[in-house]
C-alpha cells in the first residue's frame, strides 16, 4: 500500500479541477461524484485491516482449538475414571461434551479468517495497482493544474457570454475545438473528467469488494450472493421482532383466529368414579412395556368473547 | 463408617482439574485478544465467553471436590477419635456380671 499515499495526494490536488468541470454546463458525457471524505474514510478503514494480522490470529485460533481438544479429553478422562464421585464425574463428562462445539467453532473461525485474509490481500494489491493508475490518469493529461484552471476559466467566460456562444462550440476533437477553446480545448477537460472518473469507479469497485470480504468472512468467494443490511447470512430473512401484545396485535390475531362454531356438546364428565372410556392398545417403542391410551372426552367448547373495543 | 471416596485421591483429581481450569481461562483470553476484523468480532467474543463459562463450570467442580475432600477428611478423623473414645470408655467400664 506504499503507492497509495502519493496517489491520494494527486487525487486531492486534482479534485478541484474535476469538480469544476464535473459540474460545468459545458461538459459532455457522464461522470461519477468526486472523491469525498466518505471515500477517504472507507479507504482508511480498509487499510487499517492487516491481512497478516488476520493470518496470525487464524494460527492462534488453530492452536487454541488444539488445546481445547486436549482439555476436553483430559476432563473426560477424569469423568470416566474413579476417585471424584458420581456427581463430579457426571459434570466432567458433560463439560467434555460441551467443549467439543467450541473446538469446532475455533477451527471454523480460524479457517474463515484465513480465507478473509487471502481475499483482502488480493484486493488490497488490486487497490494499490489502481492507485498507480490513479497517479497516471488523475490529471487527464494536463499535467498542470494552472493550465487546467485556465481552460476552465475560459469555459466559464464562454458560459457567461451566453448559451449560444457557450454550447454552439463543437466539443469534439477535429471540429474546431482548438479554434475557440485554446490549445487544450474542452475535449481535453472532458477527457480529464472521463479518465479521473474511471479511476474513481475502479477505486470504489475495489473498495466495495474488499469491504464485502471483510464484512462477510468466509463468503468472499461467493460472487453470486448479495448481502443487505438486516439479512441473516445463514438463514435469509431476519426473524420477527419480539411480539408485543397490544391492541393492534390483538386485532390482527382476531382477524386470523376465530372461535369455532358451536357443535354438538361432547359427553359430560361428572364427578365420581368417572366414565368408562374406550382405549387404544399400544406398546412403547424400544421396550416391551405395553401402554393403554384412553380416549378422553372432549371438554365443552368454551364461548369466547371478543374483547371490547 | 466407610467413605465413598478417598480424600487424598479427590484432592489429587481436584489439582489436575484445577490446572485445566487455568488452561481454559488462558484459551478464553487468547480468543478474546485475537484480531478478527469487525464482522467476526461478535463471534469471537461469544466463543471467548463460552470458554470462560466452561472454565467457571470446571472451577466449581474443583471447588466441590476440595470441599468434599476437606469434609471427608474431618469426618474420618472424627470417626477415628470417636472409636478411640469408645474403646477407652469400654476399658474403664466395669465388666457386667
Amino acid at each position: 500500500m506504499d503507492a497509495l499515499p502519493p496517489a491520494l495526494a494527486e487525487l486531492r490536488a486534482w479534485r478541484a479541477v474535476y469538480e469544476r468541470w464535473w459540474a460545468h454546463p459545458g461538459r459532455r458525457g457522464g461522470a461519477v461524484p468526486p472523491w469525498s471524505a466518505a471515500d477517504e474514510a472507507r479507504l482508511a478503514g480498509l487499510a487499517g485491516t492487516d491481512p497478516d494480522e488476520l493470518t496470525a490470529s487464524a494460527a492462534r485460533l488453530d492452536a487454541v482449538a488444539a488445546d481445547l481438544g486436549e482439555i476436553g479429553r483430559a476432563v473426560g478422562l477424569v469423568g470416566a475414571g474413579s476417585g471424584v464421585g458420581s456427581a463430579a464425574a457426571g459434570r466432567c463428562l458433560e463439560l467434555a461434551t460441551a467443549v467439543r462445539p467450541s473446538v469446532a467453532e475455533a477451527t471454523g473461525l480460524a479457517g474463515e479468517l484465513r480465507s478473509t485474509a487471502a481475499a483482502l490481500e488480493s484486493l488490497l494489491t488490486e487497490l494499490a495497482a489502481q492507485a498507480r493508475r490513479l497517479a497516471e490518469d488523475v490529471d487527464g493529461g494536463y499535467r498542470s493544474l494552472l493550465l487546467a484552471h485556465r481552460v476552465l476559466d475560459e469555459a466559464d467566460r464562454a458560459v457567461e457570454q451566453g448559451p449560444d456562444r457557450a454550447f454552439d462550440w463543437p466539443n469534439r476533437a477535429g471540429e474546431g475545438a482548438g479554434e475557440l477553446a485554446g490549445s487544450a480545448g474542452w475535449p481535453g477537460l472532458d477527457e480529464l473528467v472521463d479518465r479521473h472518473a474511471g479511476v474513481l469507479t475502479a477505486l470504489r469497485t475495489a473498495m466495495d469488494a474488499a469491504e464485502r470480504s471483510v464484512d462477510s468472512p468466509g463468503c468472499a468467494d461467493l460472487p453470486g450472493r448479495s448481502y443487505q443490511p438486516g439479512m441473516w447470512l445463514s438463514e435469509g430473512a431476519q426473524p420477527a421482532a419480539e411480539i408485543v401484545v397490544n391492541r393492534d396485535y390483538t386485532e390482527r390475531v382476531w382477524q386470523v383466529w376465530q372461535p369455532l362454531p358451536a357443535g354438538p356438546a361432547g359427553p359430560e364428565v361428572s364427578p365420581g368414579d368417572g366414565p368408562m372410556l374406550p382405549g387404544t392398545e399400544g406398546s412403547r417403542t424400544g421396550t416391551d412395556t405395553g401402554v393403554r391410551i384412553a380416549h378422553l372426552a372432549e371438554p365443552p367448547i368454551p364461548t369466547v368473547k371478543r374483547p371490547s373495543q | 463408617m466407610r467413605m465413598e471416596l478417598d480424600p487424598a485421591v479427590a484432592l489429587a483429581k481436584a489439582a489436575q482439574l484445577g490446572a485445566l481450569v487455568g488452561e481454559l481461562s488462558a484459551a478464553a483470553a487468547e480468543v478474546q485478544h485475537a484480531t478478527v476484523g469487525s464482522a467476526a468480532t461478535q463471534r469471537r467474543d461469544q466463543l471467548a465467553l463460552r470458554l470462560g463459562r466452561h472454565a467457571v463450570e470446571l472451577a466449581m467442580v474443583v471447588s466441590d471436590l476440595r470441599r468434599y475432600a476437606s469434609a471427608s477428611d474431618a469426618h474420618e478423623r472424627a470417626v477415628v477419635a470417636g472409636a478411640r473414645e469408645l474403646e477407652r470408655r469400654l476399658d474403664v467400664c466395669p465388666r457386667l456380671p
